[in-house]
């Protein structure tokens, strides 16, 4: 494994720009943003190398840093569980959604849990409107537990992350847009006995 | 792939828009020498990134040359040599075309479908023997799709993720590449899958009220307000999912070109899409 690949950085990279590459790219593999992903040991894996890559180069033990963190559908420490809802995460992970939703379907017990692995199901079929109704259900039936809290929010955390990378990246202000907004401040200013840009 | 996976050419380098050209070139002299000349007719755009991608992530080389078509006698383009990759993209193109003119028959009754279909006869078979497996699946996700788009009350989620299906069956079904890249790519298209149904139902909703056509998000023959809105945030999720996985494949000549659809041409396009639908229908 070429570290200096791995981090994205040249050969000649000093210290600082080996962690700056380092964080940016713990931002972009970031287990939270894998939740709920089928691509979330993938992601694991590449954040192993990250880490890995990072130690060879500064020596500094960032191995084991945001690896493992736990993104499948495992049964959380304080949501003892029924042996068939475990039977159903395991399902869930290994990906059988249409026979998940078949045996949910059929159960006429439906605590909080029942709402958040149907919710689970859907978001692996991508039904993705449908799985945060239930998130959210399951949420508001149980709202003191993390893993339902966290996932009637992922939807809502993964847009509003979007949305500003895009508007970040987005802006169009052109140098005409730029002076006619400083002229209408300065009217304005003007208009309220002050003076924003005294020559005009 | 209704011609949104296209970048913004004015952010390309030269060099970039011309790996593009070729790249969809390529597609298009495979489909000739494969399937023959009229599934040309039904290339789309969107052809070339996925080529690009399958080329760069199968390990096979960038080989172009100049090459006369129809359409370019006397100046030349450069054009991608055929591959494993061009031929795959060049048979689902024409798989996607059947089927596309089998729907126009039975929702439209559109004469010019049968008799496309026979033109494109050959080349399909060809590309069915091809890919048999693919073929089914793709035959089996447009029947179910159609069977659903009979309901107009079906919530948008469930036609929606059966696009995506169709092209994680497509990325699924490629050629020579590894486990890890395939499950990433296969995730991505099926984000991109729902995106495409969702900003194709937000655009055709004017025109499918006036026909009286199936759109998901038209609920007693108006707009509804709350499944546009569930639908912009559901385009965001898929979008930002999409991106996700792209985040995990190991591009490198291609990476210019689908960064920016990806991270560049996607948004701006959901942007302008969701201003111009919350225009139109007066959505706040």
């Amino acid at each position: 494994m070429n570290p200096y690949t791995v981090l994205e950085i040249d050969d000649n990279a000093t210290q600082e720009q080996i962690k700056q590459a380092y964080r940016k790219l713990v931002k972009k593999y970031h287990p939270d943003k894998y939740i709920d992903n089928p691509l979330s040991k993938l992601a694991d894996e590449k954040m192993r190398e990250i880490n890995a890559a990072y130690d060879m180069l500064t020596g500094e033990g960032a191995s084991g840093n945001y690896a493992n963190q736990g993104t499948s559908y495992r049964s959380s420490g304080s949501n003892t569980g029924s042996t068939d809802f475990q039977k159903i995460r395991q399902m869930i992970n290994a990906g059988q959604y249409d026979q998940v939703m078949t045996i949910l379907d059929n159960l006429s017990n439906r605590p909080a849990e029942w709402y958040y692995l149907k919710g689970a199901c859907m978001m692996g079929k991508g039904w993705y409107a449908q799985a945060q109704n239930f998130y959210n259900m399951a949420y508001q039936m149980e709202p003191n537990n993390p893993e339902y809290q966290k996932a009637s929010q992922s939807m809502y955390n993964s847009n509003r992350n979007f949305n500003n990378q895009a508007n970040v990246g987005g802006s169009d202000c052109s140098m005409c847009n730029i002076c006619s907004c400083m002229l209408c401040s300065d009217c304005c200013c003007e208009s309220l006995g002050g003076d924003c840009i005294p020559c005009c | 792939m209704f011609g949104y996976l296209i970048p913004y050419k004015n952010e390309l380098k030269v060099r970039e828009l011309n790996d593009w050209q070729a790249a969809y070139c390529g597609v298009c002299h495979a489909i000739a020498r494969n399937n023959g000349q009229m599934p040309r007719f039904a290339l789309q755009n969107d052809m070339a990134g996925l080529a690009l991608m399958l080329i760069d992530l199968s390990g096979d080389t960038f080989i172009s040359r100049k090459r006369a078509c129809p359409t370019h006698l006397i100046n030349r383009k450069q054009s991608l040599e055929t591959n494993t990759a061009l031929t795959y993209c060049g048979d689902v193109t024409t798989l996607l075309a059947h089927h596309k003119l089998n729907d126009m028959w039975q929702d439209e009754k559109k004469l010019y479908a049968p008799i496309g279909n026979l033109l494109i006869l050959r080349g399909y078979r060809k590309a069915k023997k091809r890919n048999p497996l693919l073929s089914k699946k793709l035959k089996d996700i447009l029947d179910e799709l159609y069977i659903i788009e009979q309901d107009k009350e079906v919530s948008f989620d469930i036609p929606a993720a059966l696009s995506g299906d169709l092209l994680w069956e497509i990325a699924q079904s490629s050629k020579d590449i590894n486990e890890k890249d395939k499950l990433a790519l296969s995730d991505m298209m099926k984000n991109l899958g729902i995106w495409i149904y969702l900003a194709d139902a937000m655009e055709d909703m004017e025109s499918d009220i006036k026909k009286g056509c199936f759109n998901p998000l038209v609920q007693n023959g108006t707009p509804s307000e709350k499944r546009i809105s569930q639908a912009q945030e559901v385009m965001t999720f898929a979008l930002s999912r999409a991106q996700l996985a792209y985040n995990l494949l190991k591009l490198e000549k291609s990476a210019p070109i689908m960064d920016n659809i990806i991270r560049y041409s996607l948004p701006s396009k959901q942007n302008l899409i969701h201003e111009k639908t919350r225009e139109i229908h007066k959505i706040t």
